[in-house]
């Protein structure tokens, strides 16, 4: 059967013709120890910022440097956003004084329209204003609410487009907070 | 990249539109290879629906019971609509019980099923390749190549597309062979060519897990896997036709 006659020589090809493309294209001596790209994807140093806060006092992610950040990216018209707002602030309360920073990014919306519906939902963890959506962009953030999970080292461990629930957020949480 | 499609008032993310597509489309062509096998396509379509809803029901259920705490607080949010909420290896459990249940059910000769079910495989992982790619994820090693392109603002190899044409290749093969091959052939070919894809194209991937002196270790197991599938292909043509 050619098949029979085929294969050993196919077999015998793909060990010989397998093991020298692995071997040719090796990755650089050094690409391992090399420090991922800053881009906003898992296991990569999170993009860093300096924007505004509803205070108007600057704030830059890399000042947050050997903290966890929760980086969440909401609007006051995006309702799954609304949703989530009482667990980021119970997470805000629960872990803040152990290290965590929750960060709300705002999308372009008027200073006094932010600080209302902080104060409406009691929320009091910082919240910086993109008025310009230049951090989404970096963060290629492009539906609302999205949320970055960043740890101690400023790298990101997990991200999660939609509401979170109380559980999937004390999960992620953990992920950079243990 | 293109992380979305705007469709008017409408924003669709392409990622998850992607997969959801390419599992529908995956169902289509796995009941056409179903019936190149004798078997009823139908079948195929039931076996979709009954691991998509083991799958999700097991997978959330899961997260409920390892977060209870947190949903005991607020128990609506165990219907909450996003879908990372899950375990996955209690999803994939459940789907993969789903399947031995209803090949149980109705005596499915696993060859022939499995030929359909690579089908299935093969369409999802092409869909895969190409969402990965219109969202810069799994990207490739910068290059100066004419056919480049940019992702995270640096030109590089379209790995992922490279590896969604090398798997539709490997589906027009599966396909025009597999009425002359003996059950069970099917699936071999698809995982063989699927690691030979894999091989060939994970060497232009950038940041890859490294084995030893710079291994790729994407490509070894695909290599690995390569040879394993034609060792059982050629022990199997040894061996003469059940039927």
């Amino acid at each position: 059967m050619t098949a029979n006659r085929l294969l050993p020589a196919l077999i015998l090809a793909v060990l010989i013709l397998g093991a020298g493309w692995i071997w040719v294209s090796r990755a650089p001596s050094g690409a391992a120890a090399r420090p991922p790209e800053s881009i906003p994807l898992k296991g990569h140093p999170a993009p860093d910022f300096t924007l505004q806060t509803v205070d108007g006092a600057p704030l830059a992610l890399a000042d947050l440097r050997g903290k966890a950040v929760v980086l969440n990216f909401w609007a006051t018209w995006c309702p799954p956003c609304r949703g989530e707002m009482p667990e980021l602030q119970a997470a805000h309360e629960t872990y803040a004084p152990g290290g965590l920073v929750v960060l709300g990014v705002n999308q372009a919306e008027a200073r006094a329209v932010v600080q209302a519906y902080l104060d409406e939902l009691g929320l009091t963890f910082p919240v910086v204003l993109d008025a310009q959506y230049e951090v989404a962009e970096r963060y290629s953030v492009n539906s609302l609410p999205t949320t970055f999970f960043i740890d101690r080292e400023g790298v990101i461990r997990d991200m999660v487009v939609g509401q979170m629930n109380a559980a999937l957020l004390s999960e992620r949480i953990k992920t950079i907070f243990p | 990249m293109l992380p979305t499609i705007s469709l008017g008032f409408l924003s669709l993310p392409t990622y998850p539109l992607l997969l959801l597509l390419g599992y529908f489309f995956g169902l289509w062509f796995a009941s056409k290879a179903a019936e190149r096998r004798g078997l009823n396509p139908d079948h195929i379509y039931n076996i979709g629906f009954y691991a998509v809803i083991a799958g999700g029901v097991a997978g959330r259920l899961g997260h409920v019971i390892r977060y209870f705490p947190a949903y005991r607080l607020d128990p609506l949010s165990a219907l909450s609509p996003n879908v990372t909420a899950m375990e996955p290896l209690a999803a994939l459990a459940a789907a993969l019980i789903a399947l031995f249940w209803y090949q149980r059910k109705y005596r499915m000769p696993w060859p022939a099923l499995l030929d359909a079910l690579a089908g299935l495989g093969l369409v999802f992982l092409a869909a895969r390749a190409l969402a990965e790619g219109l969202n810069g994820l799994a990207f490739g090693e910068p290059t100066m190549a004419p056919w480049a392109i940019y992702q995270w603002q640096v030109a590089r190899h379209p790995v992922q597309f490279y590896e969604c044409f090398g798997v539709l290749v490997v589906i027009l093969w599966f396909w025009s062979l597999l009425r002359r091959l003996r059950p069970g052939f099917g699936a071999l070919l698809a995982v063989g060519g699927y690691a030979g894809v894999r091989l060939i194209v994970d060497a232009f991937r950038a940041e890859p897990v490294v084995v030893g002196d710079g291994f790729r270790l994407s490509q070894v197991v695909a290599w690995i896997a390569l040879l394993v599938a034609l060792l059982a292909f050629y022990q199997a043509t040894r061996t003469p036709s059940a039927g």
